[in-house]
């Protein structure tokens, strides 16, 4: 493929949203550190408590589009050499990620605060 | 990997993978690996059967869902791609939508009156349960066949309605002109007179009143007495008003019929492409002809009941059936003839079409050279693909050398082929629309116009569907699979240029080019045999006059005159007809020639039993025909009632019964006929052999007898008038001499000409279409070889540089040039021959004059082809030779 340009204005992180489901528990799973594939989906397992269990095609699906919409991004090197499987690719979040995730999870703490609000959630504490 | 230690691959994994197949191989190559590898993490941390399980199926069903969304993506991103390209260069996407709008239009548009005379299903309930009742092989000719649609008698049809068990219900129709209205306002109506169980039959409900049934018909003594309008006249003639007040009165051939009902819209009767105004009753006549094959009829399958089984069942009863119905005044040898008719069932889904049997053939025709015109404009927007496709050679090297996939590429290339054929494809549909209208256009004649149901329908989407994709297979796939089967290394190294000296490109277009030719001669062929067969019917000599005819119909039942005074009463009236201003001559006949009427009578000569026209004509009618006589004597007024019985026959008939020797003086006896006794005439005289029913059919032996000694002489007549003035004046002079002096007769005219030339709209039409569409074959392969030299002559540019430095003349450069095309323009030509003798296996039956083979037409069209062709090479070859050599050098 010839070589993309970044474009010069990133996209407002609002235009994104709200966030499918998926990508925004990939997102959040890859905010702490990089991944690869597999650990990402074990990490949105074991976070949702197996509630949402990705499978190999939808998980790569949202990856791709993530890198389309390069809110994600490939690593070039391996961060653990130990540890790491040398044919495994490793992602992570690009600055326009991180707002994006950061922005949904906003967008949620305020739907959730209004359900508080409302009467609808107890308060916290 | 080197060094690495080669693991068994697991079953599971070769499934998985297998299963990923469904990816369009980008996704496939870019994250297929990533993509096992996590499937097998996840099999290998799965514990026990259960959990297995689940991993497959989540596997699965995420496949199944990914898969097309993502191939849907893709085509996507291709189309907009190819978006993006066309609109770069507008002026080439809308010639390339415009050609195939046309040329999809053009074939979809026949289609479209194919599926409307064809295969459209009758509008009515459940059209597939219906099916005709016919005599297997037909009635061959016997007795009286006035229509088109009818073919069995009223006795016949009352048997089987008495004794058939294989319909629920049976009934019969038939159609026939009548005259509406009072006398001095008389318009002629197409009327479709029913029997009893018609409508139920059909399932037809009224649009208002109520529709016919059998208390309308059985034992109603005739002309009947209740009638129903189609909803058509019913808003043209009656204004849409109330039916059924008992104020609505209809005078239908003089007697007065009360509409009780209105069908329904779009219910146009049983015969697709025609329609009718008035509905009438069956009814009971004094007298029941048992020879006149004039109705037509149908039933609606019992549940169970095949048409098979129909036929056998109708086959057991068909002796019953004809033993009773059979006509008494025939010879014993007819009747035995008779009595051994079968009744067979066949599908009336689709209803009666005259249309459809005059016109399916040509139809088919016309759309195999629609299909082969399209095919021709297909393989130059190729050529126009591969142009810019090797203007692209370095941008599609680069891409494959960094690792773009072929597939990837050639769907891209075929995106944009895609595109072109679908915006062609959307225009083409409504283009149909108005072509297919304009064809109908094209079938009407004064006499006749079809009434059509043209639907833009499922099958009619569909075959746009096929056609479009068929072409698109044609135009898009050799540039696609030319332009991404180049080496990068090649491409790139070549410079600036347009890349691989593009042999194989050459190599392609030549291809096109042959078949273009190829194609081009075949439909070459085809126009000029169309045109030169058309030309032939129109300049045929029918042996009778045509120009300045005009034929009059008188009818006068309301003379109320006894038959010993018709005979006077015609003379006089043809005598008043000759003395007309401008009139030269008139005669009577009981058959006119050559508009498709036919009157046989059985006879014997000798020992010799056969059959031959038979026409009675007034003294004057070999004179206003222009038929000259040969030998004898023609008629005169002193041949009446009462004088000897004579005969004039032509020259088939002293060939085939006279044995070569003098027929003068012979004796023919006619066989004897309901109301025409066997009777003996004598030979007097022999004309040449003139066209008798149409121009197309040979000769028959034909008879003629004095029009005074008619057996059947009624209140009418029909008068052939030749006149010195233009026909329509004649007929003019002659209504108005009609309206004054005998205001209590019916009388009707038109131009005989004119109704011939009505009997060749078939072949104008094919005439017409074939020669448009040979044109434009002819120009499309001009258009495509002129695009291959010049293509060559632009890769070759340097060489001819060379060569013209090095001191060769002009003429060796054009000649090398032109050798190259005239190979290609014989090879396709040759091919082109074999081709157009193939196919024109298909013609003879709508050619007339000549046959397919026709070689004064295979050489013209070759020789046409091959100037054209010529022309279209040396254009660019000259321009070639005219390089300056340093310009062309310096070039590169």
């Amino acid at each position: 493929m010839p070589p993309r340009r970044q474009p010069s204005i990133e996209p407002a992180p609002e235009s994104f949203l709200p966030l499918p489901r998926d990508t925004f528990h990939i997102l959040v799973s890859l905010a702490d550190r990089e991944r690869h594939g597999y650990s990402v989906m074990q990490d949105v397992a074991e976070r949702t408590d197996g509630q949402l269990r990705l499978s190999p095609s939808t998980l790569y699906a949202s990856i791709k589009r993530l890198l389309d919409q390069r809110l994600i991004e490939e690593l070039a090197e391996r961060p653990d050499p130990e540890h790491d499987d040398e044919r495994r690719r490793y992602y992570r979040l690009t600055r326009l990620g991180r707002r994006v995730a950061t922005a949904e999870a906003r967008r949620l703490e305020r739907l959730l605060s209004d359900a508080r609000a409302t009467g609808l959630l107890a308060r916290e504490g | 990997m080197p060094g690495r230690v080669r693991t068994r691959i697991p079953p599971s994994t070769r499934a998985f993978r297998a299963l990923l197949s469904l990816y369009p191989s980008e996704f496939r190559d870019e994250y297929g690996r990533e993509v096992v590898m996590v499937f097998e993490d996840r099999h290998r941390d799965a514990s026990g059967i259960g959990q297995r399980a689940l991993v497959w199926i989540e596997a699965i069903a995420g496949v199944l869902t990914e898969a097309p969304k993502e191939h849907a993506r893709m085509v996507l991103q291709d189309l907009r791609f190819a978006a993006r390209l066309a609109r770069r260069s507008p002026a080439f996407t809308l010639t390339a939508i415009l050609t195939l709008a046309l040329g999809i239009g053009a074939n979809g548009a026949i289609f479209q009156l194919i599926d409307a005379v064809g295969l459209q299903a009758l509008p009515v309930r459940a059209p597939r349960e219906l099916a005709e009742v016919r005599i297997a092989g037909g009635n061959k000719g016997f007795g009286i066949n006035p229509g088109t649609y009818g073919g069995l008698t009223r006795p016949v049809w009352q048997e089987i309605e008495a004794h058939q068990e294989a319909f629920s219900s049976v009934a019969a129709w038939a159609l026939s002109d009548v005259r509406v209205g009072e006398r001095s306002s008389l318009q002629r109506q197409r009327a479709i007179v029913v029997s009893g169980e018609f409508f139920n039959t059909l399932g037809v409900r009224p649009h208002r009143g109520r529709l016919l049934d059998a208390a309308d018909s059985v034992s109603v003594p005739c002309p009947g007495s209740k009638a129903v309008v189609s909803h058509g006249y019913w808003q043209r003639a009656l204004g849409g008003r109330e039916i059924g007040k008992g104020d609505a009165l209809l005078k239908v051939d003089g007697a007065p019929f009360e509409i009780v009902g209105v069908t329904p819209p779009g219910f146009f009767g049983l015969a697709v492409g025609e329609t009718f105004d008035i509905a009438l009753p069956f009814c009971v006549p004094k007298v029941l002809r048992r020879d006149l094959f004039s109705v037509g009829v149908f039933g609606r399958l019992r549940p169970g009941w095949t048409i098979d089984r129909a036929t056998a069942h109708l086959d057991a009863l068909s002796t019953g059936i004809f033993e009773a119905a059979a006509p008494t005044d025939y010879s014993p040898d007819a009747i035995k003839r008779f009595k051994e008719f079968r009744l067979e069932a066949a599908s009336f889904a689709r209803g009666a079409s005259w249309l459809r049997s005059e016109y399916t053939t040509s139809l088919r025709l016309l759309l195999a050279i629609a299909g082969l015109v399209l095919l021709i404009a297909a393989a130059n927007l190729a050529n126009l693909l591969l142009a810019r496709a090797s203007a692209r050679e370095r941008e599609v090297a680069i891409r494959l050398a960094i690792g773009a996939s072929r597939g990837k590429l050639i769907r891209q290339f075929l995106a944009e082929s895609v595109l072109l054929a679908a915006l062609g494809a959307v225009f083409s549909i409504l283009l149909a629309r108005i072509l297919s209208r304009a064809l109908v256009w094209a079938l009407t004649t004064e006499g006749s116009a079809p009434t059509l149901t043209l639907a833009t329908n499922w099958r009619v989407l569909l075959f746009t569907a096929a056609v479009a994709c068929a072409t698109c297979i044609v135009f898009g796939v050799a540039p696609a699979l030319r332009a991404t089967g180049i080496r990068p290394a090649e491409a790139m190294k070549s410079g600036g240029r347009g890349a691989t000296e593009s042999r194989g490109h050459l190599a392609t277009q030549r291809v096109m080019v042959v078949t273009q030719v190829a194609v081009s001669l075949v439909l070459l062929v085809a126009a000029l045999l169309f045109v030169r067969s058309f030309r032939n019917l129109m300049t045929f000599d029918p042996g009778i006059r045509l120009d300045g005819i005009s034929i009059a119909f008188f009818g006068y039942p309301e003379t109320k005159l006894p038959p010993e005074r018709l005979a006077d009463f015609q003379r006089q009236l043809v005598d008043e007809i000759r003395r007309l201003p401008g009139i030269v001559n008139a005669a009577t006949t009981t058959n006119i020639p050559l508009l498709g009427a036919s009157w046989e009578h059985g006879l014997q000569i000798g020992a010799v039993e056969n059959s031959a026209k038979f026409t009675w004509v007034g003294p004057e009618y070999f004179n206003t025909m222009g038929v000259p006589i040969l030998e004898g004597r023609g008629f005169s007024v002193r041949d009446t009632r009462e004088s000897p019985r004579v005969a004039v026959v032509n020259q088939t008939f002293v060939r085939n019964f006279g044995g070569g020797a003098r027929v003068i003086g012979q004796t023919l006896r006619t066989s004897p006929e309901p109301g025409f006794p066997s009777t003996v005439y004598e030979i007097v005289g022999v004309i040449p052999d003139t066209r008798y029913s149409d121009i197309r059919n040979p000769t028959p032996p034909m008879v003629f007898a004095p029009d005074a000694q008619y057996p059947g002489l009624g209140p009418w007549a029909v008068v052939m008038i030749q006149s010195r003035i233009d026909p329509a004046a004649a007929v003019a002079a002659i209504a108005q001499h009609m309206s004054k002096a005998h205001p209590e007769i019916v009388a009707e005219s038109t131009l005989f000409q004119a109704r011939v030339r009505d009997r060749m709209v078939r072949d104008r039409l094919l005439a017409t279409l074939a020669g448009f569409f040979g044109i434009l074959a002819a120009v499309l392969a001009m258009v495509g070889l002129y695009g291959m030299i010049s293509f060559a002559v632009a890769q070759r540019r340097q060489e001819i540089g060379i060569r013209v430095a090095l001191g060769a003349n002009r003429r060796t450069v054009v000649t090398m040039l032109l050798r190259d095309a005239a190979r290609l323009v014989a090879i396709g030509v040759t091919i082109g021959m074999v081709l157009s003798l193939a196919a024109g296996r298909a013609a003879p039956a709508l050619l007339f004059g000549l046959e397919p083979h026709d070689p004064l037409t295979l050489g013209l069209a070759a020789i046409v082809l091959t100037v054209v062709a010529g022309a279209a090479s040396y254009l660019p070859a000259r321009g070639a030779s005219r390089l300056d050599p340093l310009a062309a050098l310096r070039h590169d």
